[in-house]
């Protein structure tokens, strides 16, 4: 236990020591998302082809390495990790009551309704999981957005959160469908289970073709924790159903 | 030695942090170590190659997971108030592990009431999409059994000390253990959550004839824990059709253009009114 606090301290801190790219990062994200902002307007063309947006990818290069690797190197290099050779009595193995009731404290709280106020979206969420073919299942009517429970829930301190609802039913749009629309700042509020609110501002807005969409990398972790909100827009292909494109919009957390 | 165990605790602590770490079941080169006390009314202390690593370990705890080098350990268990580990009520045993493999070693009773310790490995294989690992290990003071989910045997005539597990549909499930044969659960009904891509390792433990019966639980992640969605199909309709040339259907994109209109007008609204 004192060893993975003094390691704890040490990544907090690094990541506080890089406080001029944090600001530099934050111009560049302003400037690329504004370029952005004006492609999402011409025609949503995309920058790579990922969906990963410019401004996503560089803050993620911007900032300290992520910690699995970035925290032990760091440690080893200034030579501490050797509180392995202090004299200490046993080490810390952790160690928990291994009954179900545990396992229930471990669970975070889920989300339940989602409000885009500059949109008009305010809507119920519910959990969803992966198909059998690995895609994602999304809530039949599209009034109702669904939340990947094995990723990330909103509010979490690490990884990406997932949110996605149909643009449409047969009964007509749903809410989703204004998400082309969102402006960079737009506020993001997700309700959870337990009463608490986890705020988000919109950071960038993609839209991506499915024939090159990457989702491993538009939810890799290493970026950051986000909240990851994905409908579908473009052309409908009246054939397959299915729309050509994905509109994926990223919200960074805010701190009250 | 210490050292060794050390540096793999530490190292482990800061991948269980996990920022960004691809979803990895097991940190890469290494062998996972969780350690299940499961024997009734007997606090021990835990020695790995003779150093203690578990103190005042008490029955139903679960230590680990740790993150250590590929290697054989030997893990000797004494009495919580033992100076060294050259009296063990149990063992010394050698563990063996080996590379990207996810173990969970347990002292436990026989069948019949015999201590004993036993290694398992956990199966960190992919679990279909959609799907989660449910293992079941009997490691009680009991006859075989069977393992119930929502009423139904989901595993049939488990005896001490196997395991028998099942890819399931990830929900949560009503589990209970009868004796082979019986319907009146000996332990549960119990609700027992199986998530995507986790293996929930459920035990049954303690002893018949002491009344002391219990479950333990543990889950391990799979190679398949989290993963991304291959794709996010998220409209049926057309409704929001940007296409030009969508000549199929007249009628439909009229709508599809008058509920644009729609939203368009409600989302102006919206802004005036800020």
């Amino acid at each position: 236990m004192r060893t993975s606090k003094v390691l704890t301290h040490r990544g907090k801190r690094a990541v506080g020591g890089s406080t001029p790219s944090l600001s530099l990062r934050r111009l560049v994200r302003y400037v690329v998302g504004a370029l952005m902002a004006a492609t999402v307007l011409a025609g949503c063309a995309t920058t790579d082809g990922s969906g990963v947006p410019e401004s996503i990818q560089r803050a993620a290069t911007a900032s300290p390495a992520p910690a699995a690797s970035g925290g032990s190197v760091r440690a080893t290099r200034s030579g501490e990790i050797p509180s392995v050779g202090a004299p200490v009595a046993a080490p810390q193995m952790p160690v928990y009551t291994a009954d179900l009731d545990y396992l229930a404290e471990q669970r975070a709280p889920e989300p339940v309704r989602l409000t885009v106020a500059d949109l008009g979206i305010d809507m119920d969420v519910t959990d969803v999981g992966l198909l059998r073919d690995g895609t994602l299942e999304i809530p039949e009517t599209a009034a109702v957005a669904g939340w990947y429970r094995a990723m990330a829930a909103p509010g979490a301190d690490d990884g990406i959160a997932l949110i996605a609802a149909h643009v449409d039913s047969p009964t007509g749009l749903g809410p989703f469908a204004a998400l082309q629309d969102v402006s960079e700042g737009a506020e993001v509020d997700v309700e959870l289970e337990d009463g608490a609110t986890a705020r988000y501002r919109v950071s960038a807005i993609e839209q991506t073709s499915k024939d090159t969409v990457d989702f491993e990398r538009i939810l890799d972790g290493s970026l950051g924790h986000h909240l990851v909100l994905v409908t579908c827009g473009g052309e409908f292909n009246w054939s397959t159903r299915h729309y050509d494109d994905n509109v994926i919009v990223w919200a960074e957390r805010v701190n009250d | 030695m210490r050292k060794t165990i050390f540096a793999s605790i530490a190292v482990g602590t800061v991948l269980a942090a996990g920022l960004g770490a691809p979803a990895m079941a097991v940190d890469d080169g290494k062998a996972e170590l969780s350690v299940l006390h499961g024997i009734p009314d007997l606090t021990v202390d835990v020695y790995v190659n003779g150093d203690l690593t578990l103190d005042d370990f008490k029955p139903g705890d679960m230590g680990g997971p740790l993150q250590l080098a590929p290697d054989t350990y030997s893990v000797a268990i004494t009495a919580a108030d033992a100076a060294d580990d050259s009296a063990p009520v149990l063992g010394p045993i050698d563990l063996k592990l080996d590379t990207d493999m996810s173990y969970t070693a347990v002292a436990h009773l026989y069948a019949d009431a015999k201590p004993t310790a036993t290694l398992f490995t956990n199966d960190i294989s992919s679990a279909a999409s959609g799907s989660g690992r449910l293992t079941v290990r009997h490691v009680a003071a009991a006859p075989a059994v069977d393992v119930w989910a929502d009423g139904e045997v989901l595993f049939e005539d488990l005896a001490n000390p196997n395991e028998m597990m099942a890819d399931v549909p990830a929900a949560t499930y009503e589990a209970a253990v009868s004796l082979t044969g019986e319907s009146d659960p000996v332990i549960g009904p119990a609700d027992v959550p199986i998530k995507d891509g986790v293996n929930t390792i459920v035990y049954a433990w303690g002893s018949a004839a002491d009344a002391n019966l219990a479950l333990a639980v543990q889950t391990v992640d799979t190679a398949s824990a989290g993963a991304a969605p291959t794709g996010v199909q998220a409209g049926t309709a057309g409704f929001a059709d940007t296409g030009s040339n969508s000549t199929v259907l007249w009628a439909v994109g009229i709508i599809a253009a008058l509920g644009l209109a729609g939203f368009g007008a409600t989302a102006a609204v919206a802004r005036s009114r800020r």
